[in-house]
C-alpha cells in the first residue's frame, strides 16, 4: 500500500516555500505532486501600472538572488522596441555584473548542496569565497542584493577601479581552482552521494522545457550566451559546459565548471573594458508602440521577457518567465524510483527559486 | 531551419512569417495548437513560455514562444469564447503556464490533464489580471 509524505510548504532543504507531496512504497518514491504559489506578488500586473523606469526597480525584485538579470532582460526587451543602442562600455559592465551574479548564485547553491550532502566544512569554505564575490558586487554597485545597475540604454554606475576588482577576482579564481572544483569533481564523498541519482533524461528535459545547468547536465546544448549572444558575450567569446550523464553529479559538475568560465569572462571584460559613455543620453520616457521578446541566461537558465508597449510611458503587458518556472515541474520526472533519503538533494540539484516561480 | 518554417506556414495557413530582431512571428486566426505542439516537439523545439494578452473584446491573445538555439518562433492566436485546446498532454512544459493563464485571464484550456489553480491566492477571483476584475479588487481593498 503506497503512502504519501508531504514535504513543505515550509521545506526541509530550502528557505523558500513550496510543497512536494511524495507517494512512496517503502523507501522508494513512486510519484510526486509539486505545488507552488505561496509567495505570489503579481509583479507582472504591478509592472503594467508603473512607468518603465519604476518597472526596472520592480522587476529587479522578482528574485533575491538573480535580481540583475531581470532588470537587464526587461531593459533588453524595451531597448528592442524603442531601437535604443547600448554603448560598448555599458555592455561590458552589464556582462561583468551578470557573471558576478552567476558566480555568487552558483556558490550559494554549492554551499547549500554541500550542506545537504552533510559536508559542513565545504559549506564554510564556499560561503567564505562567496563573501569575496559579494564584496566585488558591493564595490561596483554599492549594494549586495538588488544592485540597481541597469537603466534603459546603459548602466547607472561606472566601474572606476578595474585593477582592485581584478585582484579580488584573481583570488576567487585561484580558490575555485584549488578547492571548489577538485572537491566537487573528484571527492569520493560528493561522488558517492550524487552519482546516478535523480536522472532526468534528455527527452524529458526537452519535453519539460528545462533550461540552464539542469538542461546542460542532461545533454541539451543550449546556453543563450552562446546561441543568441547579448551584452558583450559575442566579443569576449564563450565556452559552454555540457554533460550527458543526466544525474545530480552532472548538475554539480556543470555548475562548478561554469564558475570558472564566469571568472574568466569577468577578468577578460575588466581587462578589455572599452572607453566611452556608460549610457545613451536620448532615452524617451514614452516608448513607441510595439512588442518584443528578450532572452538571457540567468544563473538558473533562460529568463524570458515579453513586453508590449502601447506608446505611453507604461507597458501594456509584461510577461516574465523565470527559469525555475520550467525547471521545478521536472522534479516529477526525476524522483520516480528514487530513495526518500535522496529527495532533498535531488530537489536541491535543480536550484529551485520559488520567489521567481510565483512572481 | 527553412523547412521548419515551411512546415509551420503550411500548418498555420500563413505564407511568410514576419521576421523581426527577436525571431519569426506567425499570426494564426485558425490554429490547431495540438498539431503545432507536436510539430515543434518533433523538430526539437522547446516551449519557452506562453504569453496571454487581454483584448478589448473580452477574448485573450495567446502567444506561444518556441525556441531552439538562436531561433525563436512566436505564434499568436486568439481564444474563442475564452477557450483554446490544451497542449499540455503533448508538452508537459505547457502544463503550468496554461494553469497560470487560466488563473490570471480566465481562459479555459480544454483537455488540460490537471486544471487546478497554480498560483492564484484563494481570495482572488479567477481572471484577476483582467483590467475590470483587477480594478474591482483594488477598489474593494482600498475601501477596507
Amino acid at each position: 500500500m503506497p503512502y504519501t509524505i508531504p514535504l513543505g510548504p515550509i521545506h526541509p532543504a530550502f528557505e523558500e516555500p513550496y510543497k512536494v507531496t511524495l507517494s512512496c512504497k517503502g523507501e522508494v518514491v513512486e510519484d510526486c505532486q509539486v505545488e507552488v504559489g505561496f509567495v505570489m506578488r503579481s509583479i507582472e500586473l504591478l509592472a503594467q501600472r508603473r512607468n518603465y523606469i519604476k518597472d526596472l526597480v520592480l522587476v529587479e525584485r522578482v528574485c533575491g538572488i538573480c535580481s540583475n538579470v531581470h532588470a537587464s532582460t526587461f531593459a533588453m526587451a524595451v531597448e528592442k522596441i524603442a531601437g535604443i543602442e547600448v554603448p560598448a562600455r555599458a555592455r561590458y559592465i552589464r556582462t561583468i555584473v551578470a557573471e558576478l551574479e552567476r558566480l555568487h548564485s552558483h556558490l550559494l547553491w554549492a554551499g547549500i548542496g554541500a550542506e545537504d550532502i552533510g559536508y559542513h566544512s565545504m559549506f564554510m569554505e564556499i560561503y567564505f569565497l562567496r563573501e569575496r564575490v559579494m564584496d566585488i558586487l558591493e564595490a561596483i554597485s554599492g549594494n549586495r542584493v538588488n544592485y540597481g545597475m541597469i537603466t534603459l540604454g546603459g548602466v547607472t554606475r561606472d566601474v572606476t577601479d578595474p585593477k582592485s576588482i581584478l585582484a579580488v577576482a584573481d583570488e576567487v579564481h585561484k580558490k575555485l581552482e584549488k578547492v571548489v572544483i577538485p572537491i566537487f569533481t573528484k571527492d569520493p564523498t560528493i561522488i558517492d552521494r550524487t552519482k546516478g541519482i535523480g536522472i532526468l533524461t534528455k527527452e524529458d528535459a526537452l519535453a519539460y522545457g528545462t533550461v540552464g545547468p539542469l538542461a546542460r547536465a542532461s545533454g541539451i546544448e543550449e546556453d543563450i550566451r552562446e546561441s543568441f549572444p547579448y551584452a558583450a558575450y559575442a566579443d569576449l567569446g564563450f565556452k559552454r559546459v555540457t554533460l550527458d550523464s543526466c544525474d545530480v553529479m552532472a548538475r554539480v559538475v556543470v555548475r562548478a565548471l561554469e564558475m570558472l568560465e564566469s571568472v574568466r569572462l569577468i577578468e577578460e571584460a575588466l581587462k578589455n573594458l572599452p572607453a566611452g559613455p556608460i549610457r545613451t543620453g536620448d532615452v524617451p520616457l514614452e516608448i513607441p508602440a510595439g512588442e518584443a521578446t528578450a532572452r538571457s541566461e540567468a544563473p538558473r537558465g533562460e529568463v524570458f521577457y515579453y513586453v508590449a508597449s502601447n506608446g505611453t510611458d507604461t507597458p501594456a503587458r509584461v510577461k516574465i518567465r523565470t527559469p525555475s518556472f520550467v525547471n521545478i515541474p521536472s522534479i516529477r520526472a526525476m524522483v520516480k524510483g528514487q530513495y526518500l533519503a535522496d529527495m532533498p538533494l535531488i530537489q536541491a540539484s535543480i536550484d529551485p527559486c520559488c520567489s521567481c516561480t510565483d512572481r | 531551419m527553412d523547412e521548419v518554417l515551411k512546415e509551420l506556414a503550411a500548418l498555420i495557413g500563413q505564407k511568410e512569417p514576419q521576421k523581426r530582431v527577436d525571431g519569426y512571428w506567425f499570426e494564426a486566426t485558425h490554429l490547431d495548437p495540438v498539431a503545432l505542439a507536436e510539430a515543434m516537439l518533433n523538430n526539437q523545439f522547446r516551449l519557452s513560455t506562453t504569453s496571454a494578452i487581454e483584448r478589448s473584446d473580452g477574448e485573450t491573445d495567446i502567444i506561444y514562444h518556441f525556441v531552439k538555439h538562436e531561433l525563436a518562433i512566436n505564434v499568436r492566436t486568439t481564444t474563442k469564447k475564452q477557450k483554446l485546446p490544451s497542449i499540455a498532454n503533448v508538452l508537459p512544459s505547457a502544463n503550468w503556464i496554461e494553469r497560470e493563464i487560466q488563473d490570471q485571464y480566465a481562459v479555459t484550456f480544454e483537455g488540460h490533464p490537471d486544471p487546478r489553480p497554480l498560483n492564484r491566492p484563494n481570495e482572488m477571483p479567477v481572471g484577476f489580471f483582467r483590467k475590470e476584475i483587477a480594478e474591482k479588487v483594488m477598489k474593494e481593498r482600498e475601501a477596507k
